[in-house]
């Protein structure tokens, strides 16, 4: 087990960052979940990642005119900064924009005890862009189908965090109806808010409306580590 | 039949480098902080882009690939201009957005706070810090786009997020208190 001394700042970057290898990554986990300190530097480290993100959600746009020929965007342009305009006023540009799927494979990890009869999964969102969003419930619907389908237990605990509270937002998610359905027709799988996210969001002066069914846990890091020791699987999207 | 289809290539390719318009700007813009030159950033670099749209073999690459293209007209403009370190666009740029409602101050507060720390990084620093925060993008992509090692990536990130650390970190856990606004003009 890694003492919080052994753990360098580079590593714990990479570990906020999800660069570290899956090992490597549960190995913090696991060291997380004994050590306070570290537990800590942890929630700092996201922290400052944060405030970062959030310094430059609404970024301020300079309307410019649309540029004469030479311009080889011409009228896209045009609508672009009137779009991008119009959007920044409106905070438009927190909610991203459209892209594909960078194709970045869910990454699961594991360890603990071996996996009992009933498999537990819990999933994790710390992200709003839109095919994260995307791929976290279509993973969560395929899994709990799949289940279903071959007549197979499953426990499924969704938790958001960061941007990922979005998911999880009435009048921000773009997902409410699905998820709703989800709700009702699974009734192994559990919607959790980290409520660390939830205050500060509302310190900074927002108003925080859950989808219904979806319940708060003290941290998300917390909770990603019980449920680790557990011995549920991980998945982080 | 090659021509057709050379020209919804064109048609794609052209909506999908409009697409990134936004998360180009947010970065040239944390960057320099200025409007207009990240604007105008944006805009040589997505007129590049389209000059060199036959280099991009892979669509899902093009993230990477218009970034690098934006650190190197970044590079380009300062080659031209001695690098200044925006304090003077720093001061503008609070006061054009200062008359924000009351309630908001508070939060308006930390963001300027967060803003001006990060423009106070070195440029290779801010560089890294906010690709990795703002466009999450792994450390070897911001290798690529920087055309640095990825040692250089996590090192220059460690000092960066240290230094926020220092100036920012007593804001998170207290209540930003109410601002006096220096005039410095």
């Amino acid at each position: 087990m890694k003492r919080h001394s052994d753990i360098s700042e580079e590593f714990l970057n990479a570990f906020v960052d999800d660069q570290l290898e899956l090992p490597e990554q549960s190995r913090v986990f696991e060291a997380v979940g004994s050590d306070p300190e570290l537990s800590r530097r942890v929630c700092e480290q996201r922290g400052l990642k944060e405030m970062v993100q959030h310094a430059y959600k609404d970024v301020p746009v300079q309307r410019r005119q649309p540029r004469k020929t030479g311009s080889r965007l011409g009228l896209q342009s045009l609508a672009a900064a009137l779009v991008l305009a119009v959007g920044a006023a409106s905070g438009w540009l927190a909610h991203g924009w459209t892209g594909q799927n960078e194709g970045q494979p869910l990454r699961t990890a594991r360890f603990g005890d071996e996996v009992a009869a009933q498999r537990k999964v819990i999933l994790h969102v710390s992200s709003s862009q839109p095919e994260k969003l995307k791929a976290a419930l279509d993973e969560t619907e395929n899994l709990l189908s799949a289940y279903k389908h071959s007549n197979r237990q499953l426990r499924l605990e969704v938790i958001a965090n960061s941007d990922g509270v979005k998911l999880l937002q009435a009048g921000a998610s773009p997902y409410a109806q699905r998820i709703s359905a989800l709700r009702e027709q699974y009734p192994n799988l559990t919607l959790l808010a980290c409520h660390q996210t939830v205050e500060k969001m509302r310190r900074q002066g927002a108003r925080v409306e859950l989808l219904p069914g979806v319940a708060e846990a003290p941290s998300a890091l917390d909770q990603v580590v019980l449920r680790l020791r557990q011995g549920w699987d991980y998945i982080k999207v | 039949m090659k021509i057709i289809s050379l020209l919804c290539r064109s048609r794609e390719f052209r909506a999908r480098l409009e697409e990134n318009r936004p998360r180009l700007y947010r970065v040239a813009y944390s960057w320099c902080h200025n409007q207009a030159l990240a604007d105008d950033l944006v805009q040589e670099t997505l007129s590049k882009a389209l000059d060199k749209s036959a280099q991009l073999r892979d669509l899902h690459t093009m993230k990477s690939w218009l970034f690098s293209i934006l650190t190197n007209c970044w590079r380009d403009h300062f080659r031209q201009h001695r690098e200044m370190e925006d304090i003077d666009e720093l001061e503008d740029y609070r006061w054009s957005h200062d008359m924000t409602p009351e309630r908001e101050h508070e939060q308006t507060e930390i963001v300027l706070r967060v803003r001006n720390a990060v423009a106070g990084l070195p440029l290779g620093q801010r560089q890294v810090l906010t690709l990795v925060d703002l466009e999450e993008m792994s450390y070897a992509e911001v290798a690529e786009v920087l055309g640095i090692p990825v040692g250089t990536v996590m090192s220059r990130l460690c000092r960066a997020r240290r230094t926020l650390k220092e100036s920012l970190l007593a804001l998170g856990a207290e209540q930003a208190p109410r601002a006096e606004i220096r005039r410095v003009k």
